[in-house]
């Protein structure tokens, strides 16, 4: 039998299919709970918030929407690092919880280079494109997306300027950005220019 | 536009701009939220950029190593499913003490810290819990009954597992309406089963809050035929659960409207 893809499968999920959110968790259950004890440190915290993302998943599947661009693999992860963090401010770190920002203001649909390239990361292609960020904006990423931190919070952490920290986090999800559409996207002698949105001709 | 305006514009984009890095990995405070999220409404590049921040932020999980969960994780939420669609089935309800964790339910009290408070949400919408709550505390202790559904069932259920029972509250209940909330401590597992629970409004449906002393939590919706739902999360972490009415299909980020029912989380209701 061929095997459904996710969209097919939280499509039947948002339909009332168990099973097909079972197939979900069955695909992805190892990545989420790696993300989930990364960010814990804790398995029955991490147990928590994974059982509590796939619920989420299971209320919310209708709202997935194909065609905002974004895919099911990433959208399930973050639920599970927001439920993540939202556990590790409350009960390992107790702080207040960051406030998100209300997904139906920006949906956007953004585009099909980026379906495309979200959809095909690897860990390795993942790895290779962080490991060519500078060492500041890596640090500054990590301690946003691991640990929770808001960006006024690692300034103190760090002992370096707010405005400074902004820039390091900015800076480094637009190389980032730069660097996985390059990978994904250039055939060869091709690059893509991801901010000019753009083929060029490498010459020589 | 005169030059003013111009470097006025600039001053925003740059400003905003710098909040977005943050925005894309949730970690604005309540403040730089409400802001962004103003401007967000006047700058299309800034939402491009967000969304397109945002996926790879979400992308970064993919940097974690693979770890196997405990089998009980996959039990527990085909559990929790299967719960929330077995409409109609009258669950028995144990009124207990709590068996199981800490034992410490968290009281109904309002955090003495400032909490960030959600986007949108309706102004007087926390205070109306925490009074509905602290109305119920008072009302119990005076021997003063509200219009409540009360919880009777003792036994056991169906499984054999022990469970709590929590008092519902509602402003005006709709006649012939019984609801029960119960929380099985093993399964850390809420189960909300109504009769005759009329319809949400046409275009809306009811959605499930817990609420703790940072706000609350959307934690599941019931649809225009459910008579029934389960929420997993562990009790000792919620002060209060409620139900509000909120535009479908897919409910709203924080709540917009008064509750329907609520119950407060305390210790639980031996009163029977």
């Amino acid at each position: 039998m061929t095997e459904l893809n996710d969209i097919d499968l939280i499509q039947a999920a948002a339909q009332g299919d168990a099973d097909a959110l079972m197939s979900l968790y069955d695909r992805y259950n190892r990545l989420a709970f790696g993300l989930a004890y990364r960010i814990l440190g804790n398995p029955s915290f991490a147990e928590e918030a994974v059982q509590d993302a796939y619920l989420q998943v299971w209320n919310r599947a209708s709202s997935f929407d194909v065609s905002r661009g974004s895919n099911v693999r990433g959208w399930l992860m973050t639920i599970v690092h927001n439920r993540s963090i939202d556990i590790r401010r409350r009960d390992i770190d107790h702080k207040p919880a960051h406030v998100p920002l209300e997904d139906a203001e920006h949906r956007l649909s953004v585009p099909d280079v980026w379906r495309d390239v979200s959809a095909s990361l690897t860990q390795e292609t993942m790895r290779s494109a962080v490991a060519t960020l500078p060492q500041d904006q890596r640090r500054a990423i990590e301690l946003a997306f691991f640990e929770g931190l808001s960006h006024g919070e690692i300034a103190e952490q760090e002992q370096t300027p707010l405005g400074t920290i902004k820039g390091r986090m900015r800076l480094g999800l637009r190389k980032l950005r730069t660097v996985l559409v390059d990978q994904h996207a250039a055939p060869d002698g091709y690059e893509h220019d991801a901010d000019r949105g753009h083929f060029r001709t490498e010459v020589g | 536009m005169n030059p003013e305006d111009s470097t006025e514009n600039e001053r925003d984009d740059m400003h905003y701009g710098s909040l977005l890095g943050a925005a894309a990995f949730g970690t604005l405070s309540a403040e730089e939220g409400r802001e962004l999220q103003a401007y967000l409404a006047t700058s299309e590049v800034a939402r491009a950029e967000l969304a397109q921040l945002r996926i790879i932020a979400g992308d970064l999980s993919l940097l974690v190593d693979e770890r196997e969960p405990s089998p009980d994780v996959r039990r527990r939420i085909e559990q929790a499913i299967m719960a929330g669609s077995r409409a109609g089935r009258r669950q028995v309800a144990a009124p207990l003490a709590p068996t199981t964790g800490s034992g410490s339910v968290r009281p109904l009290e309002i955090s003495s810290q400032p909490s960030p408070t959600p986007i949108s949400k309706a102004p007087g919408w926390r205070n109306y819990i925490w009074a509905a709550a602290a109305s119920l505390l008072i009302a119990v202790l005076a021997g003063v009954m509200l219009d409540r559904i009360f919880l009777q069932e003792t036994d056991d259920d169906l499984d054999g597992r022990q469970t709590i029972a929590y008092e519902l509250t509602l402003p005006a209940p709709p006649p012939d309406l019984s609801a029960e909330l119960t929380y099985d401590p093993d399964r850390q597992l809420f189960v909300l089963e109504t009769e005759n629970m009329p319809d949400a409004p046409e275009g809306q449906i009811y959605q499930i809050w817990l609420i703790d002393a940072d706000g609350p939590t959307p934690v599941g919706m019931m649809a225009r035929n459910d008579s029934s739902v389960a929420v997993a999360a562990n009790r000792d972490d919620y002060a209060t659960f409620a139900i509000t009415v909120e535009p479908g299909p897919i409910g709203s980020p924080a709540p917009t409207t008064d509750p329907f029912f609520v119950a407060a989380l305390g210790p639980a209701d031996n009163s029977g």
